[in-house]
């Protein structure tokens, strides 16, 4: 991904370099650009003889023609049109800029991420405590969504709590994540009883997406997984 | 194989979940007795196979494909047959011909290595079209015509088919309708330095070049494991979850054409038999993110101007994975009366 974000740059860069330049051709003219202070040529020329030489019917040179300035409308014209690429190509230049001095923060935020990741237990210390402090603030209305209503629609709003609490502690659940995968991410970072994390997935799978009958026995089952979670983290029940 | 035999199959009962995940399990550690490591992709083939599905094994050689294949038709108890593609194979090699019998003055068919339970088609793509689109149609439609006259394919019927993923001279690719017809595209990979050795110090110990595996069932016992795939419920959650995410491959901008709604289809079967060697007889959306690398992955058509780049089937899949929503947590049923399980459509 790196690469081509390179390549890309550098292309962007080359084409406001040549915007530049041939918007600063524009300006100057094919006059100057092309005739104007270049290496010094000989002027020692060679003549060859020819039966007829031109004649100047109307008083006028080649030269006087092709140095007469265009009307007035032209060159305000043209210098609009150059000034307008000129602005396109700084604003080019800068947006470019931007892009490059954005992704070297990103690239650092990265790397300092990493580097505390690494080395420092606090960051994880933050987390688990998050994650308790959310469990724990939630703990009566969990186990009271629980034991009240159908136990297959009980169980099914107990890991929801879950997942509410995960959000809370900062590890919402994305979209297109599954409920294991977030309890995977929950337990990377919570101390708890993943035994007791696994069973209550089960039920909850189970009640979720099965067709199986999910009563009492279930509803009690899912009662233990989530006292055995609580005494583990550190949750009064 | 004699017409009964091709039906008996279709008559045996689904096996109870419990004994089919069982039995699952024993066909995979069998076959992990011959071919070391590589659980998670034989898995795969065996859920393929499950599934009633047809696999192609995209990998280098010398990775154990064929030992593999082989491995599944003996712990199976299948007909094994093993065809190699080459450039002069013709149709008729594969499906059998007639020949005339001099002693009863008629012709009688000769039936070709298609007819057997698991066959290996090595190197599919090395054959011409018009051989592959026999080998293909005869995996689609379970049966095989030649001279006018209609010949069933013996029940199960699978094919293992491999490629080889580098030398592409002299080949011809499958196109995407054909690769459309295996359930799963698999790889095998290299072993790890331990898996390889251990294969090593298999070979020593074993003081033999061949590999046996015991048969753990046979073809009416495969039958059974796929009755009782059939089974395997899907929450209307998780299939619209397998249509979203095939539609998302459509959709994606790496993608020139997305999976059909055939690679839908594919994806909740797939996933139905994933569930059950899992031991569930439902699936859940974990089952089909397993499952879903291996049967969109050779559905997709990366865009030409992305050959050269890292594009590929399967990072488009993994795209997607990452970003169509998994079904909601919150589901709610209505309360049931005593004894009655709540139906679908009421939830």
């Amino acid at each position: 991904m790196r690469r081509p974000a390179v390549v890309a740059a550098l292309a962007v860069t080359g084409a406001c370099v040549l915007v530049v330049l041939v918007a600063w051709a524009a300006l100057l003219g094919p006059q100057e650009v092309f005739t104007g202070d270049g290496p010094q040529i000989s002027r020692e020329t060679t003549t060859t003889a020819t039966d007829e030489a031109p004649v100047d019917t109307a008083g006028t040179t080649r030269d006087d023609i092709e140095q007469s300035d265009p009307p007035t409308w032209v060159r305000v014209l043209l210098n609009l049109v150059g000034g307008a690429v000129q602005l396109f190509a700084l604003a080019g230049m800068a947006y470019v800029a931007w892009l490059v001095v954005r992704r070297v923060r990103t690239a650092l935020a990265l790397r300092r991420t990493r580097e505390e990741a690494a080395t420092g237990d606090f960051e994880a210390l933050d987390d688990r405590q998050r994650v308790a402090a959310a469990m724990a603030q939630d703990a009566d209305a969990q186990a009271r969504a629980l034991r009240q209503g159908e136990p297959r629609n009980a169980i099914v709003e107990c890991w929801h709590r879950f997942e509410l609490q995960a959000e809370r502690a900062g590890l919402a659940r994305r979209e297109w994540e599954t409920s294991s995968e977030l309890a995977l991410r929950m337990l990377d970072v919570a101390e708890v009883d993943r035994g007791a994390v696994t069973r209550l997935l089960e039920l909850y799978r189970e009640a979720r997406f099965s067709e199986h009958e999910v009563g009492e026995p279930q509803r009690q089952a899912a009662l233990d997984a989530l006292a055995r979670i609580r005494v583990r983290s550190g949750v009064a029940s | 194989m004699s017409d009964a035999a091709r039906d008996t199959p279709t008559t045996v009962p689904p096996l109870s979940n419990e004994e089919a995940t069982r039995l699952a399990a024993e066909v995979l550690d069998r076959v992990g007795q011959a071919v070391v490591g590589k659980r998670p992709a034989l898995a795969l083939v065996l859920a393929a196979v499950l599934a009633k599905g047809h696999v192609l094994i995209e990998d280098f050689p010398g990775l154990g494909k064929t030992l593999a294949a082989r491995s599944f038709a003996q712990a199976l108890g299948l007909d094994f047959a093993r065809a190699q593609f080459t450039p002069d194979l013709l149709p008729a090699d594969l499906t059998g011909s007639y020949v005339y019998d001099q002693r009863t003055s008629e012709f009688s068919f000769r039936p070709g290595p298609l007819f057997a339970g698991l066959l290996l088609a090595d190197e599919i793509n090395r054959t011409p079209p018009k051989t592959q689109a026999a080998l293909l149609e005869a995996m689609q439609e379970g049966q095989v015509t030649v001279e006018g006259e209609t010949h069933p394919l013996p029940r199960p019927f699978h094919v293992l088919a491999t490629a080889n993923p580098v030398e592409y001279e002299g080949t011809y690719p499958l196109p995407e309708a054909q690769l459309d017809r295996f359930l799963m595209r698999v790889d095998f990979g290299y072993p790890s330095a331990d898996e390889e050795y251990d294969v090593v110090a298999r070979r020593v110990a074993r003081q033999r070049e061949e590999v046996v595996v015991e048969p753990v069932t046979d073809a009416a016992g495969l039958a059974g494991l796929q009755a009782a795939v059939e089974r395997v419920q899907v929450d209307e959650s998780v299939g619209r979850y397998c249509v979203a995410l095939a539609a998302a491959t459509r959709g994606h901008a790496e993608a020139l054409t997305g999976a059909s709604p055939r690679g839908s289809l594919g994806l909740v079967l797939a996933a139905r038999a994933w569930a059950l060697v899992r031991g569930r007889d439902y699936v859940v959306p974990e089952d089909v993110k397993a499952v879903a690398r291996a049967v969109l992955g050779h559905r997709v058509t990366v865009r030409p101007e992305l050959w050269m780049t890292s594009a590929s089937g399967p990072r488009i899949i993994d795209s997607v994975l990452a970003s169509v929503p998994t079904p909601q947590t919150l589901e709610r049923r209505d309360l049931q009366p005593q004894g009655a399980g709540p139906g679908p459509g009421q939830r």
